[in-house]
Parts: C-alpha cells; structure tokens; sequence
C-alpha cells in the first residue's frame, strides 16, 4: 500500500470487511505500530501531525454529563478552559444535543453517544482526523451535521481520513475515494473519476423466491453481472429495455419478489473492479 | 495537564454520591464494633492496618483496570494528556480521595484509643503516605492485571504479603530475614503507628515509608509511558 494523503482533503476508505480499513487508521492514529514499512508525516507547524482519532466504540465518562466529557477532551486536547467550553458547546448545538448538554451521558441513546465522540473529536485541534465508521447510529440531522463540519475543518486545512461502509455518505462528502481490499489499494480518485467509469450504465437488481434452475439469455444490450437469488443486470440503454427483461424473467419461470432499477454507484464501481460485493 | 485528570477524578468521585458515601460508611462499620469491643491493640491495630492497604490497593488497581477494558486509556493516550501526567494525577486524586472516605474510620479509632496525643497526630500524615504507596502499587499491579478478577487477586496478594513483612501479624525474631524484611516494608510505619495509637508506643520513624513513596513515585514516572501502553493493551488481550 503507497498512499500519499495531502492536507484540506475528505478522504474516504471504503472496501469490504477486512478490506484494512480500521487498521490503515489506527495506523495514522499511531494507536498500532506497523510491522513493516513506515509513515511519515509532514506539519503546518511543529513538524509532528497531531491526531485525533473516533473509534467505532464510543467511551466516555458515563457519571458525567455530556457537556463536562466534551469540555474535558477539549481541555486534554490542549485548548484552554474558556475555549474548550465555547467550541464543545457549538459542536454539540451543531449535532443536535443542546438540549442534553447537562444529562449524565448515562442516559444518554447509543445515537447521542456517537455524536458526542464525533463533537469530542472534531473540537479537538488536529492537521489530522481519523474517523472509523463515523455515521453509525447517526440520525439524518445527525448526518448533515457531520458533513458541515468535515468540509469545514477540511476547508480550515485539517486533513480528514474516514473508514466507512456507508457509500451514499462518502459520495456525498469525500474528495477522494481510496478502495481497498485484502490490504491492498485497487483504486484512488475523486468520486466523481470513479463514478465516470459507470456514467451511464443503469442497473437491475431483481430479487426471486428461489434461484433459477437454467442460466438466462439476456436480452440484447443487457449484461448479465451475478445469478442467484439475487439477479443482477446492467444496460448502457436506461429503463427502455426493462419490458425485454421482464419477458426474460416470465420466459424462464422466475417468481420475481422485486425489482430495483439503481443509477450505478460507488458500489458498482468497486464491483467491477473488483468481482467482489461492496455492500450498497 | 496532572491537575485537570486530578480534577477529573474528583469530579468522577463527587458524581456517584452513592458509592462515595459507601465508601466511606463500610470501613467506619468495621472499625466501630472493633474499636468498641476493647480488642486487644496488637489484634485492633492488624485489622486496620488490612483494611487501609486494602482500601487503597484495590481502589487504585480495580477502577484502572475496568478504564483500561473499556478503551478509556486508549482514548487517553490519544489526547494530549501525557502517560506521566495521566498516573500521577489519578494517584494523586486516588491518595486524596481514600483518605477523605477513610477519614471517618480514622477519626473513631483516634477517638477511642488510649494512645498519647503525638501517635494520634502523626496518624494522618502516615496514613496519607501509606495511600500514596497504595494508590501508586495499584498502577502496577493494573499493568499486571489483566482483568478484573486478577486484578483483585494481586491486589490482595501484595498487600497481605507486604503487611506480613511489615510484622502486622507476627514480630519477626530480631536479627532474622524478617526482621530485615520488616525494617524495609512499606506498611511498617502503618503497623507501628496504629500500635502507638492503641497505646503500645513503638513507632521507631517513618523514613521507610518517605523512601518508598519516593521511589515507587520515580519509578512510575520513568515507566509511565510503557505502564499506559500495557494498560491500553489490556483491551484487547
């Protein structure tokens, strides 16, 4: 793996399970020590990148209240007190917990935990922030939040690496797309590069009751990607061929559950790639 | 950065009122029906002297442990705190705390024992260093620990076994390696300050113990770093 990340960008790391994801940031974090080859960063200021680092476990001080954990990590960031208080509480008025600043984090839902990591995290001053699966458990308002303040630290200069599994989100906030799979880097861009690559192409996503028992003859123009229970097929002729598909699917006796007809994504993207499934 | 994980853990403290006030009503509970049952000082003064190291072991070792299996230790290395600041503030704030909520069990046996004025007054500052000796073995024995339950195993192990070189439960014969083993021990000057307390005046100095406190302190501070990395890994192991 040669990944050269520069400062201002959102870069996304998106692959499959085990694709090296959360361990190509607990790299960056330096919470893991790579047993071969190196990292080597460069600063705005002192010559070390400071780091801040969400995991996908929210920890926090469960007796306090959400406002005392975020000010404390503030603080421990090395913001002075008064400071520390005036950007804890913007970030959390900016996730939607201005209301629950007070209530011990107790008692606070799985969703209001994650947004209290994420406004912990991003008030900490750091050239680098490392997200790992950052949209879990968050709410739409929850969502939009953390897309303001990414592409605002990232506008600030800071440098922003997320591990997700969550495509629409990366398509929506990343400036660079880094697929991974078994460790390896298969392709590096801005999303819109890669989405170029399936520009025009649509998709059928055909779910049956059970797998066919012969294999189908596609209809002219149409593209037959996986079999199974879950048919898949890709057209570069749009939604007119989908009277052709439905007599295919009659014609070999499919019992259809539904049809999906998808513009194609980052998901097919890494598809053909790949071989491999990206979940959508 | 020392005062703000100082304050942190007092505020941890402060906002679970329940297990504070517990903490410090179970030990005036087993003090009282000691020290008013006229028990003799050598008895009186081994069962104090256990349930301070006790005390302050296991509450240095058990909440650093379960910080450390939850990820709380990992997410503060990855702060700006710093490993020797980390320890040092929460030993200090543990030293502090123990000897609030073990304040009340103090104050019935200095009221209620025979001893002479000076025992009872150098007490506090006795116990105060014995805590911090706890408070600071209980980081060591976290880093060993890898869970809860051992943790509560080698807290117990140290403490009785360093009491039992401090001649808390027998008298060593003069010239023998446990008489050697006693001139050394951390909880000596507990044991003997308890027995002059219970009017029994042995107290010979309390140097040991400043020695300990000293060098136990250096040695946390030089191995800081590798002690928060050992703690963090007790997540995952």
């Amino acid at each position: 793996m040669d990944l050269h990340l520069k400062t201002g960008e959102i870069v996304a790391l998106l692959g499959p399970n085990g694709a090296g994801k959360s361990t190509l940031l607990r790299l960056l974090a330096s919470d893991l020590q790579a047993a071969e080859g190196s990292i080597e960063t460069t600063s705005r200021t002192d010559g070390s990148a400071d780091t801040t680092f969400a995991d996908d476990e929210s920890v926090h001080f469960d007796a306090l209240s959400g406002i005392d954990n975020a000010v404390f990590f503030a603080r421990a960031a090395g913001l002075p007190a008064d400071k520390a208080r005036a950007d804890a509480e913007a970030l959390l008025h900016r996730f939607g917990l201005s209301g629950d600043l007070d209530v011990r984090v107790s008692e606070y839902s799985f969703g209001m935990r994650r947004k209290l990591l994420l406004a912990e995290v991003l008030a900490a001053p750091a050239e680098l922030i490392a997200l790992d699966e950052p949209t879990v458990g968050l709410d739409p308002q929850g969502r939009d939040a953390l897309a303001a303040a990414l592409k605002s630290k990232a506008d600030e200069g800071d440098l922003i690496v997320l591990a997700t599994n969550d495509l629409e989100f990366a398509t929506r906030v990343a400036t660079r797309v880094v697929f991974l799979n078994r460790g390896t880097v298969v392709a590096d861009a801005a999303p819109d590069e890669l989405l170029a690559s399936v520009a025009g192409v649509t998709r059928f996503e055909i779910a049956l009751r059970r797998s066919l028992e012969a294999p189908v003859d596609p209809p002219q123009g149409v593209r037959l990607m996986s079999m199974g229970e879950r048919l898949v097929l890709e057209t570069d002729s749009g939604t007119a061929v989908l009277p052709a598909v439905c007599e295919m699917l009659l014609k070999a006796g499919a019992e259809v559950t539904s049809i999906d007809v998808r513009e194609p994504g980052l998901a097919e993207v890494f598809n053909r790639l790949t071989g491999d499934t990206l979940a959508p | 950065m020392t005062r703000l994980t100082f304050g942190l853990e007092w505020r941890l403290a402060i906002a679970r009122p329940r297990l504070f006030v517990l903490n410090a009503t179970i030990p005036l509970l087993l003090v009282i029906p000691i020290a008013l049952s006229g028990a003799p000082t050598p008895h009186a003064s081994a069962v104090y002297a256990v349930m301070f190291v006790l005390f302050g072991t296991f509450g240095s070792a058990i909440p650093l442990v379960r910080d450390s299996e939850r990820g709380m230790v990992t997410r503060i290395g990855r702060t700006n705190i710093g490993a020797v600041p980390y320890l040092l503030g929460r030993t200090l704030a543990g030293t502090t705390i123990d000897a609030v909520q073990l304040a009340p069990a103090l104050g019935i046996v200095l009221a209620i024992s025979q001893g002479e004025p000076e025992a009872k007054a150098l007490a506090v500052p006795v116990l105060l260093a014995v805590l911090a000796v706890t408070n600071l073995l209980g980081v060591w024995v976290a880093a060993l620990a890898r869970s809860l339950a051992e943790a509560a195993l080698f807290s117990a192990v140290s403490g009785l076994m360093l009491l039992h070189a401090s001649g808390a439960f027998r008298t060593p014969v003069s010239g023998s390696v446990g008489a050697s083993l006693e001139a050394a021990s951390p909880y000596r000057a507990l044991h003997e300050i308890l027995l002059s307390v219970g009017g029994a005046p042995v107290w010979q100095g309390g140097y040991q113990l400043l020695v300990w406190v000293s060098v136990l302190t250096l040695i946390t501070v030089a191995s800081a770093p590798r002690l928060m990395s050992t703690l963090a890994s007790t997540r995952h192991r």
